[in-house]
């Protein structure tokens, strides 16, 4: 009896997990609607090197050098509104989407800065309407990242979930939502690092079918993540050498097995290799951004004399402040093109939470998870600081907070993952805590950035339907879609955490073992 | 010690108010009607380097004449101010401005640690922990600065923030099991306490009553002995609403009321409610500077200190009892709407006006209370949490230590590693800024360790919460 309803229980909780990737596309499809057409960062230049990935004439013409094109006149001024808040989307009203009139330009990728997977994907999508053609492409980057960890999370080892589920639960609000959706390659970048390290763990520790599933996932998130950006490729071989660290065996006889388990890695790294030695984008980072960079953000506020500052002086002031590089990611300079301020409750929200399940996820800790955090929070650390050092740039310009996103994903999951038979446990009222602030965090992210575009900064008012100087054609209200898509938001939150962090998850995951066949047991784990 | 005279906010006009306390008196003249003194200039100027922080505080005269005087309204003639603490500071008030500055600092140190000690000592054990993370997690950078400071802020931080735990344990104390002299002692400590807060700044009796409420509802009982011990608590409540009287403090803060329609109040207050947590992040030190608002803090200043408050904090989420969560949603929408209201009533934004460090007595209490139940196993850290909080405090004391005390020494323009290396302005003392600071840093990092370390090794007891049943099993150390 008590069996039955043990399973009567589970299955119930299995059938609102299957909602969980529809309300994950809804509230990120809501954050793909929430921004016009050029509203990334930088998305002039990734707009144009998606429209010319490939050059056949039809879309994208040559230029009168190897560094120009021709492209529709639209994109290039797609960013009428960039860093000014108080002017909506409006300026695109008159915008001609068909995109007849072509225009040189020299911004773009075309002299393989940036590695070309991205580019070269998204070109599939392009149509004959811009505007259609931009929001197909952040839908199918959302329906990649949705697919990609809902498979993960159908695959890993049960005990996996939860470091999948909290991982990409306390990083993603609110940049990382509006970057999944947005055609900005750092999208890619974050998905491909966040999935691939994760993947590799399940592949290394499952056997069968399933583990050469998760070995396909893990090349694709390599192939996401190296093939959008330079960068990236660097972080997701962190990431796998990351996943070495903890499942190296330690006993000699299991070596020659494990060698030819990482044959797939070790490929994966070769691939890393390549993507980073052919993009020019690398030697940004190896000698540092010179002044022709993207635009920087908000200074923190001692800024001034830190200009003047010098050598050691600067140098310190760069390694006190990285900091504030990662609070970028949690809404401190805004979003857009830094030019949407978020109010403090966001920043406060997330890093709050992140720090929360952060703090809890330190208790459990063992030698080799020592190693792997300490070397990607040195990473976190270090990285933007030399990048700043050799370009001789202070913290606020050149590097730009979502260059180092993809590495707190990874750095996340590092903090949360445990042993296999342990996991982390919350009390009913963390839960609770973690899910009201993070969706309440995300519906004020996603309405001011709303509001920013459809109204501008300057018409405060949380009707997002009254004034509305710009909004797509055929797309339902603005308040509709920003309910739904917190609504959404918050339900995903409730069922996913409910699923890996509620109390009574040792009770439940004892009696079902339902997918799991049960040699797992015996393929390597983490030590 | 790391910052000149003048030092903390508004102090041109908490030292004038404090050599005039008594004023008629050899350095002030007597009060006018329209509430101008005349008050030593010195005093007055004594901030020269406010809101410049590549001015050091060399700017300041070497010789502190008391003898020149100015008609001046900056000081506390109309009572916008208690006269408590400045009638306490004025005994100490001398000629050699210099020293009796330190002098008075330094009092404010030794009040600090004798009742942190005294309360150590008479507090159930278990409640240790909410003592001791009360004030670690709130304190680094801007709590220390005004502790230790000319500032009656100082006075109203302790006041509250030892008056609540004091008022805890006289309740949970059994006079039959630890001795009537302990409760007594709590009890007298918590007098004291709501005093002090009280008639440093109208809102430290605002504040204190808040805190009654708060123990009251923590350590409410339906019982004749819970009525009794209630007479102190809702004496020393009559207490601050009678001094409280002495002041006006909501209009010296904001400016006074401005009339506005109702509906766009509620609006404006959402408005600013949304950018309220910008206060809480400025008591950690992120974007309100330091000294007058102008010493601001790098990151990890801040980024680590929310890291060990929400860590802790978090943590002490598990065996919450319905009553501690209660009282702690109030005091999360009294540290939010406060603000709010208060500036939307005044038609300010936040950012304005009101200053971080008006919250922070009652931060203090919340975060004492967000870990009273710290004495319990569920709620242990480990050896990497604690490991980690006390690195990361250590941290941030000896960086904001450093900062703090170059931009006096030498302005901010001058920083480097070795505060020494730019003497502009310094104490006539033999001891060099780098070994104050050093000294200074190795104590509080000493300090942290061995206490937090001792946390971890309290027994395990259960100190009911007083309702729970008759019986109390507190034990005391």
């Amino acid at each position: 009896m008590g069996d039955q309803i043990g399973r009567h229980r589970l299955l119930r909780k299995l059938k609102l997990i299957y909602l969980a990737p529809l309300l994950a596309v809804i509230s990120l499809f809501a954050w793909a609607l929430a921004s016009p057409i050029g509203a990334g960062p930088d998305d002039d230049f990734h707009l144009v090197s998606t429209w010319c990935a490939v050059v056949d004439g039809t879309n994208c013409e040559p230029g009168v050098s190897a560094d120009t094109r021709i492209v529709p006149e639209t994109i290039l001024e797609s960013p009428c509104f960039a860093g000014e808040p108080d002017q909506s989307a409006a300026c695109q009203e008159d915008f001609d989407l068909t995109g007849t009139d072509m225009e040189l330009t020299d911004r773009g990728n075309f002299v393989g800065s940036y590695p070309p997977v991205y580019y070269w994907v998204m070109h599939a999508f392009v149509g004959n309407d811009i505007g259609t053609s931009v929001v197909i492409m952040r839908l199918v980057n959302v329906l990649l990242f949705v697919g990609l960890t809902s498979a993960l999370f159908w695959l890993l080892p049960i005990a996996r979930r939860q470091t999948l589920i909290l991982m990409w639960t306390i990083t993603t609000v609110p940049l990382g939502m509006f970057l999944i959706a947005s055609n900005n390659p750092s999208g890619w970048a974050i998905v491909g690092v966040g999935t691939t390290w994760l993947a590799l763990l399940g592949y290394l520790e499952t056997t069968g079918w399933r583990r050469w599933v998760l070995g396909g996932i893990a090349a694709v998130g390599t192939l996401m993540a190296a093939g959008s950006r330079g960068d990236a490729a660097i972080y997701t071989i962190l990431g796998i050498g990351a996943v070495f660290v903890l499942t190296f065996p330690r006993a000699k006889e299991h070596w020659s097995k494990f060698a030819r388990d990482a044959i797939l890695p070790v490929v994966l790294v070769g691939v890393c290799f390549l993507f980073f030695a052919l993009s020019s984008q690398s030697s940004s980072g190896v000698s540092g951004f010179t002044s022709g960079s993207p635009s920087g953000g908000p200074l923190p506020e001692d800024a001034d004399p830190a200009e003047r500052l010098e050598g050691f002086g600067r140098f310190a002031y760069n390694f006190l402040n990285i900091p504030f590089l990662w609070a970028g990611n949690f809404g401190e300079w805004g979003l857009g093109w830094l030019d949407t301020p978020t109010p403090s409750i966001v920043t406060f929200s997330t890093m709050a939470c992140f720090m929360a399940i952060g703090f809890v996820a330190l208790s459990r800790l063992w030698g080799r998870k020592l190693f792997v955090v300490a070397g990607a929070g040195f990473a976190l650390w270090a990285v933007p600081l030399y990048v700043l050092t050799q370009g001789g740039q202070i913290v606020g310009v050149a590097v730009q907070p979502r260059y180092v996103l993809p590495l707190i994903v990874l750095f996340a999951g590092l903090l949360v993952v445990t042993r296999v038979g342990e996991t982390l446990s919350f009390s009913r009222l963390q839960v609770i805590l973690v899910v009201a602030t993070l969706s309440v965090a995300n519906l004020v992210a996603l309405h001011v950035n709303m509001r920013r575009y459809i109204k501008g900064m300057d018409h405060p008012g949380s009707n997002l339907d009254l004034g509305i100087e710009w909004w797509w054609d055929g797309v339902p209200s603005p308040m509709f879609v920003f309910v739904v898509g917190a609504v959404a938001y918050a339900g995903l939150l409730a069922i996913v955490l409910r699923a890996v962090a509620w109390p009574s998850l040792a009770v439940a995951s004892a009696s079902a073992h339902l997918d799991q066949p049960t040699d797992t047991l015996a393929a390597p784990t983490i030590r | 010690m790391s910052s000149p005279v003048g030092a903390s906010p508004d102090d041109d006009f908490h030292l004038a108010s404090t050599w005039c306390a008594d004023a008629p008196n050899e350095y002030c003249g007597p009060i006018s009607d329209r509430g101008l003194i005349e008050a030593p200039t010195s005093l007055l100027d004594s901030a020269c380097y406010a809101y410049e922080p590549e001015v050091s505080a060399a700017c300041q005269s070497e010789d502190w004449d008391l003898s020149t005087t100015e008609l001046t309204n900056r000081a506390n003639t109309v009572g916008g101010y208690p006269p408590v603490y400045y009638a306490f500071v004025n005994l100490f008030a001398g000629a050699d401005v210099e020293a009796s500055v330190l002098v008075m600092r330094f009092i404010n140190v030794v009040l600090f640690t004798a009742l942190v000690t005294a309360l150590y000592l008479l507090l159930p054990v278990a409640r240790r922990p909410a003592l001791v993370w009360s004030w670690v997690l709130t304190t680094v950078p801007l709590g220390l600065f005004m502790l230790t400071s000319n500032n009656p802020s100082s006075w109203t931080i302790m006041g509250v923030g030892f008056g609540w735990i004091a008022l805890l344990g006289y309740f949970e104390t059994d006079a039959k099991q630890a001795g009537l002299g302990r409760k007594v002692a709590l009890g007298a400590i918590f007098a004291l306490c709501a005093f002090m807060a009280a008639g440093s700044r109208g809102d430290g009796a605002l504040y204190s009553i808040l805190a009654i409420v708060a123990v009251g509802i923590l350590a409410f009982s339906r019982s004749k002995r819970f009525l009794l011990k209630a007479i102190l608590p809702l004496a020393v409540a009559v207490m601050c609403v009678m001094m409280y009287r002495f002041s006006r403090p909501i209009e010296s803060v904001t400016g006074g009321v401005t009339s506005d329609s109702t509906s766009n109040f509620f609006v404006t207050v959402a408005n600013n409610l949304l950018h309220v947590p910008s206060l809480w992040l400025g008591i950690l030190g992120k974007d309100w500077g330091l000294g007058w608002l102008d010493t601001s803090m790098p990151a990890a200043v801040w980024v680590l200190g929310l890291l060990c408050f929400i860590g802790v904090g978090f943590v002490g989420m598990k065996g919450m009892s319905i009553r501690r969560f209660l009282v702690l949603v109030a005091g999360a929408l009294v540290l939010a709407l406060m603000p709010a209201v208060l500036l939307s009533a005044a038609g300010s934004d936040v950012g304005t006006n009101l200053q971080p460090r008006y919250l922070l007595p009652l931060v203090v209490v919340f975060a004492g209370i967000m870990t009273l139940s710290s004495g319990w196993r569920p709620n242990r850290l480990t050896a990497a949490q604690w490991i980690l909080v006390a690195t990361a405090l250590s941290s941030t004391q000896l960086l904001s230590l450093h900062i703090h005390m170059q931009r006096y020494v030498a302005g901010i323009s001058n920083q480097s590693a070795n505060i020494d290396d730019h003497i502009d302005w310094w104490w006539d003392i033999s001891l060099s800024p780098m070994t104050v600071w050093v000294i200074g840093s190795i104590a509080y990092s000493a300090l942290i360790f061995i206490v937090l370390h001792r946390m971890r090794r309290l027994p395990v007891t259960e100190p009911q919460e007083a309702s729970d049943s008759g019986k109390v099993t507190v034990s005391h150390a």
